[in-house]
């Protein structure tokens, strides 16, 4: 099984670190009033670029030379891109600018529907995994992740129920399952002295 | 399950890397099987036997 990363592909992984990178920047300089509007729009084509030119080099890479993992983390990578231009376009357009409206009802949606991309992600993973022991440790992970995320959402509901805590946004569950695979990586390597790719 | 892969390996003076390329897996699975922490499936085990040339029975036994 090949261990070598191609050139392509490592182009396509750092321009989509990069693409997320100054989204957040942008995102940091927009909503602390260091930069106005008109520049704020006129610099969201630098992530959009980014973004367009890891995918174009990413679809270079041969599919079958390339481990399931790696192409794991370049779709990863491409569902936080998503994620994060469309909350930057929600902070600005909802948020600044006042949209309403079945638009603004769309644009609120798509940020936590990046969520589903990754499910998708880690879904394919299993699949075109072809190397079965890798295969049980991705699954060991989402199952952890999964039976943490549920049990701690149902646990905080109670309690939000009873009053004993604050009620929390519902986004920040889907967030800690990501957290949750780190957390199935280290009981991966507790018993298998291996963290597994998707980490 | 136990298994020789160790001692087949060592016999050919393979490295768990040398292994992992003739099965087509990772070097993390060959260390994983050798260390007895994973039981390879059906497939996977007469991969092995192909590779060593030799019966599954000789490669792996009950524990």
């Amino acid at each position: 099984m090949a261990n070598s990363v191609s050139p392509h592909l490592k182009w396509s992984f750092a321009l989509s670190a990069s693409s997320v990178l100054s989204a957040l920047g942008l995102t940091f300089l927009s909503k602390s009033g260091a930069i106005n509007d008109p520049a704020t729009y006129i610099l969201l084509a630098v992530p959009s670029a980014l973004m367009i030119l890891a995918f174009v080099i990413g679809r270079r890479v041969d599919a079958e030379k390339v481990k399931a993992s790696h192409r794991y983390l370049w779709r990863v990578a491409l569902c936080m891109v998503f994620y994060l231009v469309t909350l930057s376009a929600a902070e600005i357009l909802i948020e600044d600018k006042g949209l309403g409206g079945w638009m603004a009802v769309v644009l609120a949606s798509l940020p936590g529907l990046s969520f589903a991309g990754i499910i998708w992600v880690f879904g394919v993973l299993i699949v075109e995994e072809k190397d079965e022991f890798m295969r049980l440790l991705h699954v060991r992970q989402g199952l952890i992740a999964t039976g943490i995320v549920l049990t701690l959402a149902a646990v905080w509901g109670f309690l939000e129920t009873y009053r004993i805590v604050a009620p929390v946004a519902a986004f920040w569950w889907p967030t800690l399952w990501c957290f949750g695979i780190g957390v199935g990586a280290i009981f991966n390597k507790i018993k298998y002295g291996i963290f597994g790719d998707s980490a | 399950m136990k298994n020789r892969l160790k001692v087949l390996r060592a016999e050919r003076d393979w490295s768990q890397q040398d292994l992992a390329e003739h099965l087509d897996v990772s070097r993390q699975s060959v260390n994983a099987i050798e260390k007895g922490r994973y039981d390879p499936s059906l497939p996977l085990a007469f991969r092995i036997a192909d590779v060593f040339a030799m019966p599954i029975e000789d490669i792996f036994e009950r524990d």
